[in-house]
């Protein structure tokens, strides 16, 4: 740099937060000043990011899914549509809200290096906590397959949403994203396109 | 702080050492700590922890480093796969972070 331009560089802390540190002390930044961090309000601030990019699909999806809750074997009803809908976008949410809020939030916690991994359990477990509402309330979920059919829906779209995620980080590398997708893209795909043929299945059949 | 990990041995980082002549450069500008002084000489010594930026390539007076850069986003290699171009962030977006 000081090659290109004939400027000297001082080369300062990462965070505009040390300047005031690093200016009193000789222009000298300590090893500590340079090295990116990546805690809990630094992941959170950026979740509103996540959201609002998302949500350009997920409010579609959501108009989508009142409409096609409406049908049940064969027959449209509005009531049905407004009903089940609520449940439905309910859960579709669960998804989204795992993948871009949650798993970046407990980032650190859940197991595993790759982030669609990471997003696939926290989805699995918010899959799981469904399970056992579906456990005491059957009559909210008339059909067998409509309800597993959120068991693949739910982790494939948190496991899209976390890896996503990688773009927001100080620390993910553009080859490790590309090994991650390479085995978690065409398995989030396929939870994905199993989880909407069941969902369908068990709504028109 | 939980110190934040990706996916291991899969940086394209490289180090002549060859070529280097101790100057330091990486270790200052390197903002995960990948590189260490010994003897005089640069070395890797956390080398899952690099993140491809290049900036320790791009101030390295002696070219000793090399790695391929890029933003490590899904998204971005979503977006460079659909529009055929290298993964980045936006329009016209170069692909590296310290560029």
């Amino acid at each position: 740099m000081s090659a290109r331009s004939g400027f000297s560089v001082a080369y300062g802390p990462v965070r505009a937060e040390d300047l005031p540190e690093f200016l009193a002390g000789d222009m000298v930044a300590t090893p500590d000043m340079r090295r990116v961090t990546f805690g809990v309000v630094e992941r959170a601030v950026l979740i509103p990011v996540e959201l609002v990019l998302a949500g350009r699909y997920v409010i579609p999806a959501a108009l989508a899914m009142f409409f096609l809750s409406g049908f049940h074997g064969g027959a449209f009803s509005l009531e049905l549509g407004y009903g089940d809908g609520w449940t439905n976008v309910l859960l579709l949410l669960g998804g989204y809200l795992g993948g871009a809020v949650l798993t970046p939030l407990v980032l650190p916690l859940v197991p595993g290096r790759a982030f669609s991994l990471k997003g696939a359990l926290t989805g699995a477990v918010l899959a799981a906590l469904y399970l056992l509402i579906l456990w005491r309330n059957p009559a909210l979920f008339p059909s067998r397959l409509v309800a597993a059919s959120w068991l693949f829906i739910i982790p494939a779209l948190s496991s899209f949403l976390a890896m996503n995620f990688t773009g927001s980080t100080p620390f993910t590398s553009l080859s490790g994203v590309r090994r991650e997708m390479k085995v978690a893209l065409p398995l989030q795909i396929a939870f994905f396109a199993a989880g909407l043929a069941m969902w369908v299945a068990g709504r028109f059949f | 702080m939980v110190k934040a990990q990706y996916i291991r041995g899969v940086t394209t980082l490289s180090l002549d050492v060859s070529l280097c002549t101790g100057c330091g450069m990486c270790r200052e500008v390197c903002p995960h700590g990948v590189f260490t002084l010994e003897e005089g000489l640069a070395r890797v010594v956390l080398r899952d922890a690099c993140m491809e930026c290049g900036a320790c390539a791009m101030n390295c007076p002696e070219g000793a480093i090399s790695v391929d850069t890029g933003v490590g986003c899904a998204y971005a290699v979503i977006r460079g796969g659909l529009m055929k171009t290298e993964p980045g962030c936006g329009p016209g977006g170069g692909s590296s972070c310290c560029e």
